[in-house]
């Protein structure tokens, strides 16, 4: 039987400084760009949950020419991906000296956007050993 | 199984005039003409995306153009792998018997038709436009990050990928229609400027304005053609947050080639393989078999890749040097691994006979893979 869930439905690219977790109720796999059923097994019944920010570097790179379509400044910005310790990657910003391999903590960017509404980037920063 | 009878490249470069529509005119007459073919002869047609075109129908569009009214037309969008992708489909379409000619192109004015910002908007768009375009992310750092996590996970600096970067403009040198032909060495890589840490510019394929386009047959109309003896592909994601890293799907792609192609590696004497950065190349190689874990740029400082190494590499000079004119980019190391099979490479010619070539494409952030087992006849 396929339940319906409440599941919070905006992030940090619709304005609340958060980033969200799915998993399926039904394999357990867990995602981060966000879907309405598994990728895994196709089931409906997803639980869609905020990560605690937390996690570990995965690669980081400086871009020194940004591509339009950034929200903000034309860099250099530092990029990174990190493990987030729900068992999800995702892409934020970071500093340039971020370390492949170190503990982060997520913090929110709050930059122009393009109507009234403000836009948020997540931040990964050091967040200690 | 399929054959692949002609064969057109142009040069590659920043050549201002021709449209993305004359690019793909002037390989798709080369390649006929290689063949011994008119347009009249042609029964499919299958045109690759150009960004600086956006048409609805690339097909039908390049059909009109030249006369030819084809049973079947279609365009195609895979990235760097859609090159391959139309010899997989236009293999297929010949065997079935739904074509017996079929006539794959693509060609674009991507360096002259289209400012730098634009190009670069348009291609970071492999990217999620909500969880990765907004961060600043662009093709270079989504493979920037890749070099990252490999060169982490190897434990090597980034000067470890340049010597693939030298080895294939070492072979462009040869290539009259190349971008770049002035040789480079190991420290001019290191100078270069950063463009997203840790590759620096001479670790990234340039943009390029030129076409390239094939001719494949069921049946081989001479001892030139060369035969597709096995195809594979695998796409197991599309953005880079989604891969991993262990298995982007280049080695499955390469193992369903091979056997389909009933060979091994070991049967492989020369290899075409997608190279948009330094590091693209060394994955691949690596993913593939054709290198050990962290070992290519070790292999091509050592010139295991040269025209005159254990596995001769991209002998036109690759993405990297030959230049990356869109979908053409990836189908001129087909052209070359032909060229190669039918001994007619002058003065790039591998110096020992060559029978096999696997040539492997990946579009997207080692999204999309395909890879093909060539044969001489």
């Amino acid at each position: 039987m396929v339940t319906t869930t409440v599941t919070p439905d905006r992030d940090w690219t619709t304005g609340e400084p958060v980033i969200l977790v799915s998993r399926c109720r039904s394999c357990a796999h867990r995602w981060y760009i966000s879907r309405d059923a598994c990728p895994a097994c196709g089931s409906p019944d997803v639980v869609t949950v905020p990560a605690a920010g937390t996690g570990q570097v995965v690669a980081h790179t400086t871009v020194h020419r940004v591509a339009a379509g950034a929200v903000d400044e034309p860099g250099p910005v530092g990029i990174a991906l990190v493990d987030l310790d729900e068992g999800v990657r995702v892409m934020g910003r970071c500093a340039p000296e971020t370390v492949v391999g170190s503990p982060v903590r997520v913090v929110f960017l709050i930059r122009p956007g393009e109507s009234d509404q403000p836009a948020l980037l997540p931040f990964f920063e050091a967040a200690g050993p | 199984m399929g054959w692949i009878s002609g064969v057109g490249l142009t040069s590659f470069g920043r050549q201002p005039g021709p449209s993305a529509l004359d690019w793909q005119v002037r390989a798709a007459r080369t390649a006929l003409a290689d063949a011994g073919l008119t347009h009249r002869d042609v029964d499919g047609v299958l045109v690759g995306y150009a960004t600086t075109l956006g048409h609805l129908m690339p097909a039908n569009l390049l059909a009109e153009r030249i006369g030819i009214r084809p049973r079947i037309a279609f365009g195609t969008s895979v990235g760097g792998a859609t090159g391959l992708a139309m010899l997989n489909q236009a293999e297929a379409l010949v065997t079935a018997g739904e074509a017996a000619r079929v006539l794959v192109v693509a060609g674009e004015d991507r360096a002259s038709g289209q400012s730098t910002d634009t190009s670069m908007r348009t291609l970071a768009q492999v990217g999620h436009p909500a969880y990765e375009v907004p961060l600043g992310a662009n093709v270079p750092a989504y493979y920037a990050l890749l070099a990252s996590a490999y060169l982490h996970r190897h434990g090597l600096a980034p000067a470890a990928l340049a010597p693939l970067a030298v080895q294939m403009r070492a072979h462009a040198a040869a290539h009259a229609g190349a971008q770049f032909r002035v040789p480079i060495s190991v420290a001019d890589v290191e100078s270069s400027k950063l463009v997203a840490a840790p590759l620096r510019l001479l670790d990234c394929c340039p943009v390029s304005d030129g076409g390239a386009a094939f001719v494949v047959l069921a049946e081989p109309s001479s001892s030139r053609d060369v035969r597709v003896a096995g195809m594979g592909q695998a796409h197991l994601h599309q953005h880079v947050t989604e891969a991993d890293l262990e298995d982007l799907g280049a080695r499955r792609s390469a193992q369903e080639a091979l056997r389909r192609a009933g060979v091994t590696l070991d049967d492989i004497d020369l290899a075409g393989i997608y190279d948009s950065f330094t590091v693209t190349l060394a994955m691949l190689l690596e993913e593939i078999g054709l290198a050990a874990p962290g070992k290519a740029g070790a292999m091509a400082a050592a010139g295991e890749f040269d025209r005159t190494g254990r596995i001769p590499l991209n002998t036109h000079g690759g993405l990297l040097s030959y230049g990356h004119a869109g979908v053409a980019g990836g189908m001129a190391h087909l052209v070359e691994m032909v060229m190669q099979l039918r001994g007619e490479a002058g003065e790039r010619q591998v110096p020992r006979q060559v029978r096999r070539a696997l040539v492997h494409a990946d579009g997207g952030v080692m999204s999309a893979h395909v890879t093909v087992v060539l044969e001489a006849a």
